[in-house]
């Protein structure tokens, strides 16, 4: 074989995950070159000194730092949980058309037109409301003479009828 | 409580990964922050641990594709490594410097590759857990860390060849 594909086997042979065959291919190789003999004792070395690398302990300044996380995102959390939450948030939406609608007003082109048009409208609308007012007065005189005349009917009715009596 | 029992593997995954103390401690606080907003979403019929790792190791690689650590300068060896390890005296200064050549090259080799150098070599993680954290099939993960390995062991050829003509 290739010192290549040995190469490429050499780290396989160190953790024992070679077949049988490859193992042989391997060392025979090895035996005979002094170039992928080497780099098998630098690749333990490797793997020995990987290994051997210690685990640091946390400084109790980061230890702080860490415990105080949560509490920071609460606080982030609580100012925003009361516009976040979902009955909030038909609020929020009609608070956006409005917006939308607003922004409509101030930048369109012909603003002037449409300053226009809801001032007729408004205007239409105002008469509307004073014509219906006028309307609701005439029915309300309307009503009270026809209860007037309702009375006064009722009290012919009721001294036609006494006459009648005391005639008998 | 997390940040108790987690604290020390994502620290010392951050400093393996960065070669940098502050830089470590300042990565372990943002993962530990990533943990917090996505600890709503985790699935508990996983692995908690290897849900963390890999989210600690999407953070590393993330931030190093950001910021390109390859050019800042690892630690020195001796500032953090030495004090916590016991050499004999035979070939002790000699096992140091290959140590600290080791350490050193860690920064040469891509974030990917690294990353499961120091999962496998350094950590001793298995290769099945490895191919989970990182997302992989098994086949990809045993040939990057071949040819980390590999990769390692050149340049550690050619320190020690350098060493021999001086």
């Amino acid at each position: 074989m290739k010192c290549e594909k040995i190469q490429d086997l050499l780290s396989p042979y160190l953790e024992n995950e070679l077949s049988a065959e490859e193992k042989v291919a391997v060392k025979n190789h090895l035996q005979t070159c002094p170039g992928c003999s080497s780099l098998l004792s630098n690749l333990s070395e490797i793997h020995e000194s990987l290994a051997g690398f210690p685990e640091l302990e946390v400084s109790q300044d980061l230890l702080e730092r860490l415990y105080i996380l949560p509490r920071k995102k609460r606080k982030i959390h609580l100012g925003l949980d009361f516009f976040l939450r979902p009955s909030f948030q038909p609020v929020l939406a009609v608070a956006s058309i409005f917006f939308v609608l607003i922004s409509f007003y101030f930048f369109h082109p012909n603003k002037k037109s449409i300053h226009q048009s809801l001032e007729r409208q408004v205007h239409l609308g105002y008469s509307k409301i004073v014509r219906l007012y006028a309307k609701t007065g005439y029915f309300k005189e309307d009503l009270s003479a026809f209860k007037d005349n309702f009375l006064d009917s009722l009290q012919q009715q009721k001294t036609k009828l006494l006459g009648g009596n005391e005639d008998e | 409580m997390l940040v108790n029992q987690y604290s020390k593997r994502i620290f010392n995954i951050s400093y393996q990964f960065s070669g940098n103390y502050p830089e470590a401690e300042d990565l372990t606080q943002e993962i530990f922050l990533k943990l917090y907003n996505a600890l709503p979403k985790f699935d508990f019929e996983k692995d908690f641990t290897a849900w963390l790792l890999t989210l600690a190791k999407n953070y590393l690689i993330d931030q190093y594709r950001k910021t390109k650590w390859e050019r800042t300068k690892r630690d020195n060896f001796n500032d953090h490594f030495l004090a916590s390890t016991i050499e004999g005296p035979e070939n002790g200064i000699i096992r140091t410097e290959h140590k600290k050549i080791i350490w050193e090259s860690l920064n040469h080799l891509s974030s990917d590759i690294r990353m499961v150098i120091i999962l496998r070599d350094i950590q001793g993680k298995k290769y099945e857990e490895i191919a989970e954290i990182m997302g992989l099939p098994l086949g990809t993960i045993k040939s990057r860390v071949n040819r980390g390995r590999l990769q390692l062991a050149r340049i550690l050829k050619e320190k020690k060849e350098r060493e021999n003509e001086m």
